[in-house]
Formats: C-alpha cells, structure tokens, sequence
C-alpha cells in the first residue's frame, strides 16, 4: 500500500517529513508553473477556449462577445451573469469608419443601444450597459457619416441574475440523468454504510 | 467586492495549495479519519478549480458549479460509506490506525 511505503521510510514526524512532503511540494511546484505561465496575449484569457468557440463570420468582419470584463469569452447562446456584455468588431480595416454601433433585442424589452469610435488597431469594443434578465441577440454596424449603415447579425446571449436558476435548469434537463444516478448513488451509500456500521448480536 | 475582482490564478494557486495539503495528509496520516479528511481536502481543491473556471471561463455557462455539485454528492457518499467503514475498524480492532488493518495481506 503506497501509503504504508511512503510513512514507513520517513524520517521522523517532528523532524524531517519525508518524501510525501516531497511529493506535496513537487505536485504545488508543478501547479505553480503551470498556473504562472505567461499569457501570450493581454486581451485573450489564456484559460479560454480558444477563439473559435466566441468568434463569428459576418462578412469581413469577425465578431465575438465577452462577458464584462472584456476578456472571458461569451459563446454563442452562452449564459452571462452581469448586466453588461462586450461586443468585439475586428475588421481588416477600419478606414472611413467613424463608429461602430451595438443595437441588443431581447422580447418584450427596449433595444439596448451602444457605441464607440473606432479604436487604434484591428478590433473596437463596444459594452452593452443595463442588460435585463432576459435572452438578448445583437447587431452591429458600421457608420462611416454618410447615409444609412448597413446592419449585420451578431450573435446572442442570456444574461442571468444568480445561478439558481441556471443550475435547476440545467438539473432537470441535461443533466437529469446524471442526477437521477447520484440519489442512486446516496442510497446505496446510505444502505452500505448502515450495513458496514451495523453492531454484531451474538447469540 | 465580487468574485471575478480576482484574477484566476489566485484561486487556482489557492486550489493547488489545498490539493498540496490534502496529498500531503493522505500519504503521512496513519490515523484513518485524518486520511479522510486528506481526500476531503483534495475533493475541495477540484472543487474550487471547477467554479473558478466555470465563473472565469464561462463560455458555456454554468457547466463548472454542476460538476461541482456531483462532486459535493459524491464526497459526501464516500464520507458516509468510509466512516462506516472506520466505525468497523474502531470495533474490531479498538483503534483508527490504518498500519493495524492489514488482516487481506494475509
């Protein structure tokens, strides 16, 4: 039993701890590195899932959602539990655009309206404010100043306020199966544990 | 001050840190509800890292606080079935030590 070899050749519990400590630094070592890695890029949150899984087509124009923070990916359809979203415009080029605006619609409410000048570089951002409870798709267009902006679809998103909701729905849906198995599990443990705790009666 | 105020790496230096903690136990813990306290502590650790995740990089929503949940669920039916299990050692042998049950080595 690993644990038996390990404890048998320590040292000593007051003096030195022996190679589990050594195994328990190594594996916080191990973590430190990988945790500490460099981020290659400032505006990407290197734990994400990679650009493909937020990023959309909409002709030239490549667009993605973050949540607010700007950083942390939104996919498509995917849940955000704040009241603001960023939207991501990157375009080959930005040249005669003046703004790029945000236009959110969710059912039953006011359209959620946002701008912004174009920013230096490839990509602007633009932050949807005072989100409601509610699913919200978007578009984007860009206005260079002269007649009517073309709209292009963007994607969609549901903000949520707490997570009860979005766990019961998830627990009596995706992973209803899951859950089912788990009361399974409980029981049995439950059963097995009284089994095993059981006091023997002689005679 | 909410959760996503701080960045990522703190929890998952936190996590790694309790994991460290827990392994540590379990390899030099001869006392058999210690041992569990150990697995208790590295169950924790997955635990943290799966809602760190799920609120930092939740791309597709809240898949990190369901595992989360299992894993409560699960801990808790292994706690139930290894006191039991230790509550049978403390009867037969009269102690916790896990050196003292080795009779399935014989």
């Amino acid at each position: 039993m690993l644990t038996h070899r390990i404890t048998d050749v320590k040292i000593s519990n007051e003096s030195t701890p022996g190679p589990a400590a050594f195994c328990a630094v190594l594996c916080l070592l191990f973590a430190l590195v990988v945790i500490i890695l460099p981020v290659p890029d400032p505006h990407h949150n290197k734990w994400d899932a990679g650009r493909g899984s937020v990023e959309i087509k909409a002709g030239d124009l490549t667009l993605a959602q973050y949540q607010a923070d700007g950083r942390t990916g939104l996919a498509p359809g995917g849940s955000t539990f704040e009241d603001e979203v960023v939207v991501a415009v990157k375009a080959p080029s930005f040249k005669g655009v003046l703004r790029v605006n945000v236009e959110a619609f969710a059912e039953g409410e006011k359209k959620v309206e946002a701008s912004s000048p174009v920013e230096e570089g490839d990509t602007t951002r633009v932050r949807l404010r005072k989100l409601k409870e509610k699913k919200y798709s978007w578009k984007v267009s860009l206005y260079s100043g002269a007649g009517e902006a073309k709209w292009m679809d963007g994607s969609d998103f549901v903000v949520h306020r707490g997570v009860t909701e979005p766990i019961a729905l998830a627990l009596s849906d995706r992973y209803l199966f899951a859950f089912e198995a788990i009361s399974l599990l409980l029981l049995a443990a439950l059963v097995g544990a009284a089994f095993l705790a059981r006091k023997e009666v002689k005679g | 001050m909410k959760f996503t105020d701080h960045p990522l790496e703190h929890m998952l230096v936190l996590s790694a840190i309790i994991f460290c903690a827990g392994v540590y136990t379990i390899l030099t813990r001869k006392n058999a509800v210690s041992i569990l306290m150990g697995v208790e502590l590295v169950l924790n650790a997955a635990n943290i890292n799966f809602v760190a995740f799920s609120q930092y990089t939740r791309i597709g929503g809240i898949h990190g606080n369901i595992f989360t949940i299992f894993v409560i669920l699960l801990a808790a039916a292994e706690a139930a079935v290894a006191l039991a299990i230790i509550i049978g050692m403390y009867q037969n042998f009269g102690k916790v030590d896990v050196d003292q049950a080795d009779n399935m080595k014989e």
